[in-house]
């Protein structure tokens, strides 16, 4: 028989879910992101009828584009993409716009604010307008305030505020981050995002665990023994060594990506699907998470560095040798820790994290060894017949 | 949520005073008093049944328009009261037909179009515009007009205002009014006609209410089923963007079937279909119809041969892209207490075998929760593997449906029912 590899019923059914209206605001749209990521991924989900016919881009960065300039910068960027899609992307493009805007500026802002009202009439996209600061972390604080000071996040049903990680770079600075921010507007305008948690298979895991009355049962300290959260990349840190160097595995890894994998993973179920009743969830478990040594950290974390390796023919570079990261860094490309959580579910069962670079397969593995048996008959019987075989 | 009524008296206008009213009410030199920026919505809101129920007195008023329970219970009570098929469709025309022929002749409020459902009113439409066609034949045109801003919410926002305009009359009243509302529909706002009754009436003002590049919302199942597939099939070719509540309401089944296939080793089965059976309540064929082109375009299906028998529903050949035949059948089932959405599907069959290897043949069988699947479970389907879902009761009302589509859609129609479309009215023929 012949193998099908798509479903054909499945295709276009997403189509018929679009969301609402509205102009997505980009903050530093000169930079990479904007034409690397953020307008292909947009113009992918518009030609997939995921977006509404009421939608419009608005770049926003210091550069004095024009309208114009924007929408030929981003076809350039997106190039054969935009040659096989002609009439998509030339419909696409009619929603792309560009406004000169520095956020410290607040006669910009001002400008931006009749922009905005101005593409709600060319594009009804009924004043729900998303803002998305893709510029330096520096610069979330001060532009959250300059938004909020123009009056743009009046409107808690129609303005949203949305802010990628790193958010702060140690505790401090993140509750500092998060103040100012909060000053800003409400908590359902702000969007504190990592695309990582988007993944639908970190999504399912909630699905795994409350859908599903074989595994909720068993899935506690009585039945566990130990669970391991790791995430292993098959590169290395590439072209990202500045980024790597003022980061490193335990920023750009275990405080996010690996916590939220812990928090999804030992939850208690909420008691509504709800964002707020799954956070509340998530909190309370991360309060009740501990290193398994707290008093001498070094019995339970271990740093590490990737060193050269490879083989004869093919040699990888060492993290010191990449280029442009410092021959004595040292910044951790390998972070493992070991967690307990104090509460009646998990209470004596080992977490650990592994978060590593250039490592032989890229997976973000999560193992749950279930306890042994009382009783291995059935073993046996399997080694007798093997013996008989 | 309860209903939304406008807080302001309405204010009657002679209709040629209505535009410049209306201008002058958002003119832009009151910059505060700007109208919500979101969409209008223009709705023929016949409810016949309604009126008639209300004229003799089997329901207290005022008319609103809306599916309330009251309506369709009392509706339900008058197909038996009238001698009509139990299967009949509260909603349906020949109930309006059989309670038109009784006496009666009570007056009650007419708040059609001043009533907005909280799903509608909570996405705030700059203008909603209601025809609103009157018993009385000679009723001469009347014209309302009222502005409102929504009350201040708790959690603060920005109160986007938008006003009602309501047409009342007889046809011929409401086809002379049509002149005033061209200039009611803003261009630079996206504008729907929901025509809100049966594909059959008053087509030459539905003609002239669904004109590009308004976004036309119709129900195929209300309606003569051959008229309703033309004109659905009219419209989607001549490029409008077409959104069809019966084709809405069919999203379930076609998740449902989708989810049976999703799993990697039973899509290889949709390549061998030989059969698919559909049940839909009454006689109304039009939403199983729809459900077996959208099957037949996804599977690449050809159509040879189609045959309506009279009392048996339709039976029709497709050829697959294999050259093997696909029978498909479409039965009539009466139910005792239709749904108010005509035609409605209570069960599907698809019944797949390899030749080359009948052992893995697979029978999937889709049932309402209302009904069962004990029909389509007969007929020696003992050697296959059987796969059964349930699909669940759609509760939304035809109000929260349209909500859905203003709140967020194209102006271009889906390519799924595009395609589907034409094949279900070649189905018919």
């Amino acid at each position: 028989m012949s193998t099908t590899i798509t479903n054909p019923l499945r295709v276009g059914l997403r189509q018929e879910r679009v969301i609402a209206p509205q102009c997505l605001v980009i903050f530093g749209a000169s930079g990479d992101l904007t034409h690397r990521k953020l307008v292909p991924a947009l113009f992918e989900l518009y030609k997939q009828r995921r977006l509404p016919s009421e939608f419009a881009l608005l770049g926003c960065a210091r550069r004095p584009w024009s309208d114009e300039i924007f929408r030929q910068k981003m076809a350039d960027a997106l190039g054969e993409i935009i040659n096989e899609n002609r009439l998509a992307w030339d419909q696409f493009a009619a929603g792309l716009f560009y406004e000169p805007v520095d956020l410290q500026k607040p006669e910009d802002l001002i400008k931006l604010s009749h922009r905005l009202e101005e593409i709600d009439r060319l594009r009804a996209t009924r004043s729900n307008r998303t803002f998305y600061l893709s510029v330096s972390p520096k610069f979330y604080g001060s532009g959250c305030k300059a938004l909020a000071n123009a009056g743009l996040l009046s409107d808690p049903k129609r303005s949203r505020v949305v802010i990628e990680k790193p958010f702060g770079r140690d505790y401090a600075s993140a509750q500092s981050l998060n103040q100012i921010v909060q000053s800003c507007g409400q908590e359902n305008q702000i969007f504190r995002i990592d695309h990582y948690l988007g993944k639908e298979t970190v999504q399912n895991i909630l699905v795994l665990r409350f859908a599903n009355t074989i595994f909720e049962p068993i899935w506690n300290r009585n039945y566990i023994s130990s669970v391991q959260i790791t995430a292993a990349e098959t590169v290395g840190v590439e072209e990202r060594a500045s980024y790597y160097e003022s980061s490193g595995a335990l920023r750009d890894m275990v405080q996010n990506h690996l916590t939220q994998m812990l928090a999804i993973t030992t939850m208690e179920p909420p008691g509504r699907f709800d964002p707020e009743a799954i956070r509340n969830e998530k909190a309370k478990v991360l309060l009740a998470a501990r290193l398994a040594d707290e008093l001498e950290p070094w019995n339970c974390c271990i740093r590490g560095q990737y060193a050269p390796g490879g083989t004869k023919e093919a040699q990888l570079p060492g993290y010191r040798q990449e280029p442009g990261v410092d021959p004595n860094s040292t910044t951790e490309t390998y972070v493992a820790m070991k967690l307990f959580i104090d509460n009646w579910r998990w209470q004596e069962c080992p977490f650990t994290f592994a978060p590593a670079n250039d490592w032989p397969n890229v997976s973000v593995k999560w193992c749950s060894p279930f306890e042994k048996l009382p009783c291995t008959f059935l073993m046996q019987l399997g080694a007798a017949r093997q013996r008989t075989n | 949520m309860s209903p939304q009524l406008t807080l302001q008296s309405p204010l009657q206008l002679p209709p040629s005073e209505v535009p410049s009213y209306l201008e002058q009410l958002w003119s832009n030199d009151q910059p505060d008093n700007a109208g919500a920026k979101t969409f209008c919505l223009l709705v023929w809101q016949p409810a016949w049944v309604e009126q008639q129920l209300v004229r003799t007195g089997k329901i207290t008023g005022p008319i609103i328009g809306a599916q309330s329970q009251e309506l369709i219970q009392a509706a339900r009570q008058a197909v038996i009261e009238g001698d009509l098929p139990h299967s009949t469709p509260p909603l349906d025309s020949s109930v309006a037909a059989a309670i038109a022929h009784r006496k009666g002749n009570q007056d009650c409020e007419d708040l059609r179009g001043q009533h907005v459902d909280a799903a509608i009113s909570a996405l705030e439409p700059r203008r909603l515009i209601t025809l609103a066609p009157t018993l009385d034949e000679g009723h001469d045109l009347e014209t309302l007009v009222a502005a409102y801003c929504p009350l201040p919410e708790e959690s603060g926002g920005t109160a986007a205002c938008g006003d009602v305009v309501v047409l009342r009359g007889d046809h011929a009243a409401l086809a002379e009014g049509l002149g005033i509302l061209q200039p009611l529909l803003p261009a630079e706002l996206p504008s729907w006609v929901w025509w809100n009754g049966s594909l059959d009436e008053a087509p030459e003002l539905l003609e002239r209410l669904a004109v590009i590049p308004h976004r036309l919302v119709i129900d195929t199942a209300l309606g003569d089923p051959r008229r309703c597939l033309e004109l659905l099939q009219a419209h989607v070719e001549s490029g409008q963007a077409v959104n069809d509540l019966n084709w809405l309401r069919l999203r379930t089944w076609r998740e449902h079937l989708a989810m049976v296939f999703d799993p990697p080793h039973r899509r290889n089965a949709l390549s061998h279909v030989v059969q698919l059976d559909i049940d839909v309540e009454g006689h109304h064929p039009v939403q199983g119809l729809l459900l077996a082109a959208w099957i037949a375009d996804r599977l690449n299906w050809r159509l040879k041969a189609t045959q309506t028998v009279a009392g048996e529903g339709i039976i029709a050949e497709f050829q697959r892209p294999d050259d093997t035949a696909v029978k498909f059948r479409l039965m009539p089932v009466p139910m005792g207490k239709p749904s108010i959405h005509p035609g409605q599907i209570v069960g599907a069959r698809l019944i797949c075998k390899p030749d080359a290897q009948p052992e893995h043949a697979v029978c999937v069988i889709l049932c309402a929760e209302s009904g069962g699947c004990m029909r389509l479970e007969a007929g020696g389907m003992a050697s296959m593997e059987l796969l059964e879902e349930v699909v669940p009761i759609q509760v939304a009302t035809v109000e929260m449906d349209v909500a859905r589509l203003l709140a967020g859609g194209h102006n271009t129609t889906t390519p799924l029912l595009a395609a589907a479309a034409p094949l279900a009215a070649k189905l018919l023929n």
